[in-house]
């Protein structure tokens, strides 16, 4: 059934949306991230423009993370103080996103920078997942124990000034690496259409040394706000998000989750990694054959702005 | 010449819109199937016909020629050409076409060089090739230094099937024609003005013209306007949306 997107402008299927939605939502469920990075992709790939693609991810991510987020926070698993400080980095990192995104659009380099983006993170990602995973995998092999890196170790970012008690988290940090995180989070999500969970968790664990029963609590809570923030400013400013193409993703999304999530706990966890540090590779070597094959059409119309006849 | 036949052609064109479906000599009068392309949640397309009577009997009608064309809403386009730098592709070198139609299609009763002067295509910007597209910074129309750009501009809109030309205008008995154009599912919103230029040995004969509008409806328009002119509630109404749906998800497929 085709169905007319009122901001994008041209007509799609609605059932490949909802599919897509729906696919994306399964392999978010199973594996615990938000998604973005490979529902953006998707949507350009399929001829969605890829301005109405990353506006539009960011309430479907808020959409997505939203029902875990509230669970978590219901069972007291979030560090509210620490999300607080994180998204209010998050809003000014996605005010930047959203300038630097209208400002690429304007010189016609949007879709250049989001594909090396892509690549850049997701190659560097994807690696680094693939190489924990299978070492994982090979170690339960052997018989060896997984090593762990304790929480509550310090490293060299706890001689950092500005610092601040969080009590929930039982952590006294500076404030550096916490603000640095979530702008830096809020400027990639706003600009590239991802969540940045994938991202997040790991920095929180590995970096700030947040204790892992907090930190998938409190990086849905400030993936929810930051995206959130991130529609309301793609919505002021490039007016590209199309509440249409949301809600079919978003109703496909959380019907998708409920699926994976169940199929995903019953593979074991390094197999279960090592599977979506393949699909990151697989989004990272698809946009990057983008970049360096010669295209079929070398030019590419942008329409500016309506003129009266 | 036709310019000397008719001195008011200008005049009467301008007067148009004032008086729809009129003709600027008396012997033409046209009708179109639908003034109003309405853009629902399901538009996929849309055809609009042309009709039009030639009343004058001075020759038998099928032996006139007939270019009919329809135009959407000046636009400006940027045209960017990908160059590879270190390797990889990216948009170097662009052009911006100025107000140029959205949409253009002609419909001819047979070919274009066969039934209309060089100097009447030129005149009347009949065909593709005949537009008169300007460059923004170039003061030349049709700027050689532009060509490239001009030339794949027309064959990028030909593909997106929203320039075009063909020749299926037909005769219903002596003096009634009819043609058909399909709008297809991305065409731009505005106001379109269809044109039939009644041709006779390569010169213009008659010309009238008649306007429709593509315009959003209903829903589709409600949020399209909301999102324009109200983007703050717009964009909130879309987080309340998500944390709803989200919400809702949580409830329906509770599992804890």
């Amino acid at each position: 059934m085709q169905i007319y997107l009122p901001i994008a402008e041209l007509s799609a299927n609605m059932f490949i949306i909802f599919g897509m939605g729906g696919a994306v939502g399964f392999l978010s469920g199973m594996f615990g991230v938000g998604g973005g990075f490979l529902l953006t992709p998707l949507l350009i790939f399929s001829g969605i423009p890829p301005v109405v693609s990353i506006a539009t991810v960011a309430p479907q991510i808020a959409a997505a993370s939203s029902s875990a987020a509230l669970t978590y926070w219901r069972r007291g698993l979030v560090d509210m103080k620490l999300a607080g400080v994180m998204l209010i980095a998050g809003a000014f990192g996605s005010a930047a996103g959203v300038t630097t995104f209208s400002a690429l659009q304007q010189y016609g380099q949007l879709d250049l920078i989001v594909s090396l983006s892509y690549v850049t993170l997701l190659s560097s990602v994807g690696g680094l997942m693939l190489l924990e995973s299978v070492r994982a995998i090979i170690n339960a092999r052997k018989g060896r124990p997984a090593t762990l890196r304790r929480p509550g170790q310090h490293n060299w970012l706890h001689g950092l000034p500005l610092k601040m008690r969080f009590r929930k988290s039982k952590l006294y940090i500076s404030l550096i690496p916490v603000v640095g995180l979530g702008a830096g989070i809020g400027f990639l999500g706003s600009m590239l259409g991802i969540g940045g969970g994938f991202i997040l968790v790991p920095a929180m664990i590995y970096l700030l040394r947040v204790p892992t029963n907090m930190v998938i609590g409190t990086s849905l809570v400030q993936i929810v706000a930051t995206m959130s923030v991130a529609t309301l400013l793609h919505s002021l400013t490039s007016q590209s998000v199309d509440v249409i193409l949301a809600l079919i993703l978003m109703v496909g999304g959380v019907m998708g989750a409920q699926f994976g999530a169940s199929f995903g706990q019953s593979v074991r966890g390094d197999r279960l990694r090592a599977l979506l540090a393949l699909l990151v590779l697989a989004v990272a070597v698809r946009f990057m054959t983008g970049l360096l094959i010669t295209p079929a059409e070398r030019y590419s119309l942008d329409v500016l702005l309506w003129a009266p006849l | 010449m036709s310019r000397v036949r008719y001195p008011f052609a200008g005049l009467l064109a301008l007067l148009a819109p004032f008086a729809a479906g009129t003709a600027d000599a008396e012997d033409l009068t046209i009708a179109l199937s639908t003034e109003q392309v309405a853009i629902t949640s399901n538009f996929s397309g849309q055809d609009i016909t042309v009709f039009g009577v030639i009343e004058d009997g001075r020759a038998p009608s099928t032996e006139y020629d007939l270019a009919v064309t329809l135009r959407g809403p000046a636009q400006n386009v940027a045209v960017r050409r990908k160059d590879r730098v270190v390797g990889v592709w990216i948009n170097r070198a662009s052009e911006t076409v100025l107000a140029s139609p959205a949409y253009y299609w002609l419909q001819a009763s047979g070919v274009l060089a066969d039934i209309a002067t060089p100097e009447v295509q030129q005149a009347q910007l009949l065909g593709i090739d005949n537009l008169g597209l300007v460059f923004r910074g170039r003061i030349v129309v049709n700027d050689p230094s532009a060509v490239e750009f001009r030339d794949a501009f027309l064959r990028l809109k030909q593909e997106q099937g929203l320039y075009g030309e063909s020749d299926n205008v037909g005769f219903i008995g002596e003096t009634v024609f009819r043609t058909t154009f399909a709008l297809p599912a991305n065409v731009p919103v505005g106001r379109y003005i269809a044109t039939v230029y009644l041709l006779d040995d390569g010169e213009l004969v008659a010309r009238a013209r008649q306007g429709l509008d593509v315009a959003r409806v209903g829903g589709e328009r409600v949020l399209y306007e909301l999102s324009r002119n109200q983007a703050l509630i717009y964009g909130l109404l879309t987080i309340i949306l998500a944390l709803f749906v989200g919400w809702l998800g949580g409830v329906l497929f509770r599992r804890d």
